[in-house]
């Protein structure tokens, strides 16, 4: 039995046209895995059928050893938080009060607390008495971090959480995630910048054409003809001058 | 703060409506009769006349019109929730028209055999098929469409007002309301017996549904995130319109079809309290009842003898204020898109 989560056999269609299939995957406690893949691999699929969103049309995904399909949803939202790629707000909630939100599933906390302090972490603290609609892009995902980082889950989910940040805010994110796993979460993150996973994750996914292309560790899986067949893109794969890990530097012949 | 100063404004808005009409009732005579049906105190020197008019006729119509308009202005909050749409209404969306329709069909079918609540009870399965087919019209793919939801609405309302009206004429029966009482209300028909047959089902909305408070809130932060954070969102839907259904079914069983006072109110309420429902949903119940109770009391005595349906005061009042609200909002924080 896993303490993460694993996906077995996992697909999904819609109106006969398959997003994914075939796809065997596990994270672990303590790791960032990354999901990576061109546009329309279906990684944002991918990450809605480990999380629940979506049932998949085959195969199934256990969460910390229980089959998700037998969680209720306030069971699920205490094991998993998900980040998602955009929250489109209407109504003008304080921020303080959409962080709060994430407290609902919570047994136990002081949720002010707890709130306060994942704004905090995700450098949002000052926003607290802002209204959410009138935020930048950037804020609005720090803000929707700190919900799911109130959440308090040892399961996270995030699509392209460095989506909309500039590149001191996209460090303090990946840090953060990075704090979170080595504490004993799950991360599992959709991201589109290669060199963010290729510095933060421990394991990449790499989907192409709705299939699970390569799964493995950064070093094994971000290498110069791995990424050139499934990006259709030629780069050129370099050790980071500091930290060693791969840099990957896109160039055309 | 707001929600006690309504309930403050309630409570004398009442007052001033007990004591208006043909016969004039001063504000300690009002006090002095209530006390005296309350049992304390021997009413002093007010006039048998002033005592029936008020216990018998004023007396149930304002207490309906708090009813209704708590009912409605509650309803139309929660239907804003749960579609995440700022036009719900229940009377846009359909479920008044329904009602009416129901109640209509109610009547005729059922009230020789189970009698009074006949009409209600048809109201809220007239409400409820409404409110289902609007909602799976604008339903697609998972996803609520929020234009469709309204467009739905204008249809099935359309429908179901031509339907109440059609048998209102050709039935020509006289426990059914004219077509105007399914398209702009009226509160003239008050009876105690009325009024103990729509209070209740007008309580259980009132009351019930600020326990939904806290899901509403996170139903605005979308469907999907809703789920994420733990709520079911279909059977939250289905909870609410069920409540909703059986609170407007009962006022427009009573009262006929009052429009803008589930949109109007909630906006209003909004704009000075923010969007959290756990005060949105209780102060827009007494804004509402304020609402309704001048809105009746002004068409009641505006034109003497004659009265003017409630509905077409709501509309003519609300409409402008209406607009006011949009520009105001829109220049707050953008407007809707």
């Amino acid at each position: 039995m896993s303490r993460g989560v694993v996906g077995r056999g996992l697909a999904f269609a819609v109106d006969g046209r398959t997003l994914v299939t075939g796809v065997d995957l596990e994270a672990v406690p303590g790791e960032i895995l990354a999901v990576l893949g061109p546009n329309g691999a279906g990684k944002t699929t991918l990450l809605r059928l480990l999380s629940g969103e979506w049932a998949p049309t085959m195969g199934s995904v256990e969460l910390l050893g229980r089959p998700l399909a037998a969680l209720s949803s306030l069971e699920l939202a205490r094991v998993r938080a998900v980040l998602p790629q955009q929250t489109v707000l209407t109504f003008a909630f304080r921020c303080l009060d959409v962080v709060l939100m994430g407290r609902y599933a919570a047994l136990t906390g002081d949720d002010d607390a707890v709130a306060r302090r994942a704004m905090d972490t995700t450098d949002s603290v000052q926003l607290v008495d802002r209204t959410y609609p009138t935020l930048s892009g950037g804020e609005q995902t720090r803000v929707s971090l700190a919900r799911v980082l109130a959440q308090e889950t040892p399961v996270l989910f995030l699509d392209e959480p460095t989506a909309n940040l500039d590149l001191r805010h996209q460090e303090l994110v990946m840090r953060t995630l990075r704090g979170l796993a080595d504490a004993g979460a799950v991360v599992v993150a959709v991201l589109h910048d290669l060199n963010v996973a290729a510095r933060f994750a421990d394991r990449v996914a790499l989907l192409n054409e709705g299939r699970l292309h390569t799964v493995g560790t950064t070093a094994e899986v971000l290498t110069g003809p791995t990424i050139e067949a499934v990006y259709r893109q030629t780069v050129e794969v370099v050790a980071h001058p500091v930290l060693g890990s791969p840099l990957i530097l896109p160039y055309d012949r | 703060m707001l929600v006690a100063g309504l309930g403050v404004v309630v409570v004398a808005a009442a007052v001033v409506a007990l004591g208006s009409g043909a016969v004039r009732i001063a504000p300690s005579e009002v006090v002095a009769i209530l006390l005296r049906h309350a049992g304390l105190g021997d009413g002093g020197d007010v006039g048998v006349t002033e005592d029936a008019v008020l216990w018998s006729i004023r007396l149930p119509r304002v207490l309906l019109a708090i009813g209704v308009g708590a009912g409605l202005a509650v309803a139309g909050a929660a239907l804003q929730g749960i579609f995440r749409n700022p036009l719900a209404d229940p009377q846009l969306i359909g479920i008044s028209s329904g009602a009416a329709a129901g109640s209509a069909l109610g009547v005729l079918a059922l009230e020789s055999v189970i009698g009074g609540v006949a009409g209600t009870i048809g109201a809220f399965c007239g409400g409820l098929v409404a409110g289902l087919a609007v909602y799976g019209l604008a339903r697609h793919r998972g996803r609520t469409e929020v234009v469709t939801l309204v467009l739905a609405g204008i249809a099935v309302a359309a429908v179901g007002g031509a339907l109440a009206g059609f048998l209102s004429v050709i039935a020509d029966d006289p426990r059914l309301g004219s077509p105007l009482f399914y398209s702009l209300g009226d509160l003239g028909v008050a009876t105690w017996r009325l009024v103990g047959l729509t209070l209740p089902f007008v309580a259980v909305g009132v009351l019930v549904l600020p326990r939904y408070a806290r899901r509403l809130d996170l139903i605005l932060l979308g469907e999907r995130e809703a789920a994420h954070l733990g709520v079911d969102v279909e059977r939250l839907r289905m909870e609410v319109l069920i409540l909703v259904t059986i609170t407007v079914g009962a006022t427009v069983a009573a009262a006929g079809v009052i429009g803008f006072v589930g949109l109007l109110v909630p906006h209003g309420v909004r704009l000075v309290v923010g969007p959290g429902h756990r005060t949105v949903l209780v102060a827009s119940a007494l804004g509402g009842a304020v609402l309704v109770l001048a809105a009746d009391t002004v068409a009641r005595t505006v034109a003497l003898p004659l009265e003017v349906p409630v509905g077409l005061l709501t509309a003519l009042a609300g409409g402008p204020l209406f607009v006011w609200l949009l520009r105001r909002t829109r220049r707050e924080h953008g407007g809707w898109g």
